[in-house]
């Protein structure tokens, strides 16, 4: 186990690396002068040359790129051009809302999809079942910005239930009743990402509901929700921790979006600002963040489904 | 596979449903009641009612106009993303499934391009090649080619090894020659469904990028953008979040339940599911 572990690290490494050098040559693809890019249209030459020097943009490209990596290594991913603060520090500053989000949001999608997924495939073909699969079809059809505008014309706005916008840290008060900024942006991303679950959920059950053992755990005359959930869904679970990963990359593209709505100090109204204000140091480093966390979870979900399936092993 | 096909009613439901928006989209000169740009300020947040239907704007532009010029933008980019898609995309990944030295390097490509949020390294290469219309274009082609990589690399590698291929080689049939008449046909129908979705994708990021004002400038109309607009306004005037955002679902949808009913078609083996 500890040997294929190492392995997969190993294997992580070019992953991130490939982002991190698209990352570097994103900013010389700019047509001109990055500096002169960041600067605007108004920066006067000795501007753009005072930034170049203090960014070392004149020197060879071979020698940015391994000062830049080097950097990266020892975790200094380089200073915002807008708020001279450094960028995993503004990076980390504005992270706890979108992972609490996605969190929130995988909630959301696992108490609707899971449930769903069963149900429509032990009755198979019922009203209930296609009603599943047409509603999981649509879901995944919703953008989660219009999603969330609805939701708070109707929560917030006509019930007032809800705020319309903003975020107080959960983390640093630990009052769980801040949760409710969170409430609606991850309903609308929840929502939509359940579809993916609901229909993997409901396949695989029906694979496991055709096998041997359910057949003989049914007929050891065990109660029907115990041989659904224990003997059937147990197995069928494993399938679903496989597009964990996928699902928390889909989730924060559609924070991107539902940040902007909901106003929450997030990563992706980090991405979206320092677009605007073309501020390159900070838009590569969130990539490089985001990018890390997937390959994390990607390898943290590999090692729950060798934890949840006993028949693998390596 | 033809007699199928035609027996699938939801897929031709949906084909009419996207022909219906296309048509719409192709001729909305024609079509659009009103100039989408005309601004009149005595009828501005009109509510849905003759001759303005969708009701109108905070400049008093028709929104039912917009809205079908909306659907111009959508199929110009979906259908444009989902052929760069299919060009760069299909290539890459036939080749890395045909060629195990290219295997390495191109899926190791695919493999970071795709450990970022699509629509965050849409916006990054939006932020990069500068906004308009065709680096919108390029930008989402470069994020959803890796998906359609992976489809063709994956039927590639399974081709590879069929007895029809290698009978080709044994006759004599040059790399490029087996690759373009043996492997490439028969990899078409998985191809077909992920370009069902990708266009689907690719009309949810574009709406995406409007709403968020990166990428198209504003003055085309987009459905994104309609929306996006209609947002400080949206208590007083509903309708200009209800109508964009209905189109964006319905296009959406179809193209979801078409790639649907084509993966059924296409892989008897799940199609009992």
């Amino acid at each position: 186990m500890s040997k294929y572990l190492i392995g997969r690290l190993v294997a992580l490494f070019p992953t991130v690396l490939l982002v991190a050098l698209f990352a570097f040559f994103l900013m010389h693809l700019v047509p001109g002068s990055p500096a002169a890019v960041m600067l605007g249209p108004e920066a006067t030459p000795q501007d753009i040359q005072q930034l170049e020097h203090a960014m070392g943009f004149d020197k060879p490209l071979i020698v940015q790129l391994t000062t830049w990596l080097g950097n990266l290594a020892k975790g200094n991913f380089g200073d915002s051009i807008y708020t001279h603060t450094p960028v995993l520090q503004l990076i980390l500053s504005m992270a706890e809302p979108s992972f609490l989000l996605a969190f929130l949001s995988l909630l959301i999608a696992m108490l609707i999809g899971i449930p769903t997924g069963i149900l429509a495939a032990v009755k198979r073909d019922s009203l209930f079942d296609q009603f599943a699969v047409t509603s999981a079809l649509l879901a995944a059809s919703i953008p989660s910005f219009w999603l969330g505008l609805n939701l708070m014309l109707v929560f917030a706005v006509k019930l007032r239930w809800l705020p319309t916008s903003g975020f107080e840290s959960v983390l640093h008060t630990g009052n769980l009743v801040n949760l409710r900024y969170l409430l609606m942006p991850a309903l609308a991303m929840g929502l939509p990402s359940s579809a993916l679950i609901t229909r993997l959920t409901r396949s695989t059950m029906l694979d496991m509901i055709a096998e041997d053992y359910v057949n003989t755990a049914r007929s050891k005359g065990l109660r029907e929700s115990v041989v659904i959930l224990k003997h059937a869904f147990r197995n069928a679970s494993v399938s679903v921790v496989t597009v964990l990963s996928f699902t928390f990359l889909n989730l924060m593209s559609r924070g991107v979006v539902a940040e902007n709505v909901f106003r929450l100090p997030g990563l992706g109204r980090l991405i979206v600002m320092s677009i605007m204000r073309r501020d390159y140091p900070v838009i590569q480093g969130v990539l490089l963040v985001v990018a890390a966390a997937y390959v994390v979870i990607n390898l943290l979900t590999d090692v729950i489904y060798v934890f949840l399936d006993p028949r693998i092993r390596y | 596979m033809w007699r199928r096909l035609k027996r699938r009613k939801i897929l031709w439901f949906n084909v009419t449903i996207l022909l219906v928006i296309l048509v719409l989209a192709m001729f909305a000169p024609w079509i659009a009641p009103f100039d989408p740009q005309d601004v009149d300020p005595m009828i501005r947040l009109q509510s849905p009612s003759l001759p303005h239907i969708f009701g109108t704007d905070r400049y008093g532009r028709d929104v039912l106009s917009r809205v079908i010029y909306g659907a111009r933008l959508s199929m110009e980019i979906g259908l444009s993303v989902t052929a760069f898609a299919f060009v760069f995309g299909t290539t890459a990944g036939l080749i890395a499934g045909y060629f195990p030295w290219a295997d390495k390097i191109l899926m190791r490509v695919v493999d970071a391009a795709m450990a970022m949020p699509s629509l965050m390294l849409a916006l990054t290469l939006v932020a990069v090649a500068g906004a308009g219309l065709q680096n919108v274009i390029i930008a989402l082609g470069i994020t959803f080619s890796p998906r359609l990589a992976r489809v063709a690399r994956a039927t590639a590698l399974s081709l590879r090894e069929r007895v029809y291929v290698e009978a080709a080689r044994a006759m004599g049939a040059g790399h490029f020659r087996i690759l373009a008449l043996h492997v490439f046909p028969n990899a078409l129908s998985p191809i077909l469904v992920q370009l069902t979705l990708t266009f689907a994708s690719a009309l949810l990021a574009e709406a995406s990028l409007s709403f968020l004002g990166v990428g198209v400038p504003p003055y085309i109309p987009s459905w994104g953008s309609i929306i996006a607009n209609g947002r400080a306004h949206m208590v007083r005037a509903p309708w200009l979040l209800v109508f964009p955002g209905v189109a964006i679902v319905l296009s959406v949808l179809s193209l979801n339940m078409m790639g649907d009913a084509l993966r059924d078609v296409a892989d008897p083996h799940t199609r009992k599911q």
